[in-house]
């Protein structure tokens, strides 16, 4: 429907287990919403940017995206 | 005495240049040749550069996988261009020379690789996160650089549009005097490094055991590798697998960690690899295929065969 947009996927649940714990059961509304609202804030973010022409949601997922997945990878504490 | 491999390569590269300039000559000889000549010079650049940053980055990451182009140090050359573009203007870009233009983007390429890359280098992390780092990175830069051109008014934009539109089909030869004094400097620091690279090769601890400053001398390799890699990419655009089937090649043909044969090893296969790949396809093929798309084919197949079956350390 809307093309190619990265990271969502990477990203989103790995906040999410990471604030909640993994049980599946109890996160996955969290997941479903919490990805929701980073796509639309990122397509709100992507429009008012260059009001008032858009820029496409998968371009700033990218760099939004990129920098929380940077951010989860090294900002990890290290268990164990 | 120079190892026989070595002059067998030569020979080789040598004898695929001479295909270059010659092959289906015909028309005005003075013309064609200079035109040929103009692009076997890019090519050499291109060749030089690629294969000595990635036996260089190689040795400084310390694993035959990493390139500086996985690393996405092609897609942040790409990224400055459009960050001068943008806060130049278009006239403001194109009103600077080539040299110029590309000195100060190979300034500001080398400040945000120091910037983002030498975190990354300095602390010790596994192979693993370190590859999977490089292409977040690279995908960071490459979305940072289409956000900017969004953000670029039409006329800027064609500006970044022909001067990021490089591939091997059209190769830029407008900076080509300025771009081989870099290519020939950089090549010159590596082999004089060659010694330095060796204890590198061996590791950090080692490497500070024998009296390498480590820290000085990887920013200093870092900063080369941006170099090169900005050479080649302002003359052909972004190769993403070129570097690893040419180490790769190197490795086998040159079984040795030695960089005084490693290096001219690679920088002559990358040599041979190009210049004959493109005499094949633009005078014997006609200009069927493009040489980019092959290159891309052959080393993407090599990279998943590194990954999956590992290479000799």
């Amino acid at each position: 429907m809307v093309g190619i947009i990265p990271f969502v996927g990477l990203v989103v649940p790995n906040i999410v287990s990471r604030l909640m714990g993994d049980n599946l059961r109890g996160t996955i509304p969290w997941v479903a919403l919490s990805g929701g609202l980073l796509v639309l804030g990122c397509d709100i973010l992507g429009r008012l940017l260059r009001y008032p022409y858009e820029i496409p949601v998968s371009t700033v997922m990218g760099v939004v995206g990129a920098l929380l997945f940077l951010r989860l990878m090294f900002g990890r504490p290290t268990y164990a | 005495m120079p190892d026989r491999r070595l002059i067998v390569l030569f020979a080789l590269a040598v004898s695929a240049m001479l295909a270059f300039m010659t092959v289906g000559l015909r028309g005005n000889l003075a013309f064609v040749l200079e035109l040929r000549g103009l692009k076997l010079l890019a090519l050499l650049q291109v060749a030089i550069s690629i294969a000595m940053s990635t036996i260089l980055f190689q040795t400084v990451t310390a694993n035959r996988i990493l390139t500086p182009s996985i690393m996405g140090l092609d897609a942040l050359y790409l990224l400055g261009q459009t960050a001068m573009i943008f806060s130049l203007g278009g006239l403001g870009y194109a009103a600077l020379g080539g040299g110029w233009k590309f000195t100060s983007e190979v300034l500001l390429m080398m400040l945000l690789a120091m910037a983002l890359l030498w975190p990354l280098l300095r602390s010790r992390t596994e192979v693993n996160l370190m590859l999977l780092a490089g292409v977040t990175l690279s995908l960071l830069f490459r979305s940072l650089t289409q956000l900017l051109s969004r953000l670029l008014d039409p006329n800027a934009f064609a500006v970044v549009q022909t001067s990021s539109f490089a591939n091997f089909n059209a190769i830029q030869t407008d900076m080509n005097l300025f771009g081989t004094a870099v290519t020939l400097a950089a090549a010159l620091l590596c082999w004089r490094a060659r010694h330095v690279l060796d204890i590198i090769g061996l590791g950090r601890e080692a490497a500070i055991g024998l009296g390498v400053n480590w820290t000085k001398a990887i920013a200093a390799l870092l900063l080369l590798v941006s170099v090169q890699v900005a050479i080649s990419t302002a003359l052909v655009g972004p190769v993403a697998f070129f570097g690893l089937l040419v180490s790769a090649l190197a490795e086998r043909i040159m079984p040795t960690h030695r960089h005084g044969l490693l290096l001219p090893a690679a920088a002559l296969i990358a040599i041979i690899l190009l210049v004959s790949g493109q005499t094949l396809l633009e005078y014997a093929l006609d200009g069927a295929s493009a040489l980019g798309i092959v290159i891309e084919f052959v080393g993407g197949l090599v990279f998943l065969f590194l990954l999956f079956f590992g290479s000799r350390k």
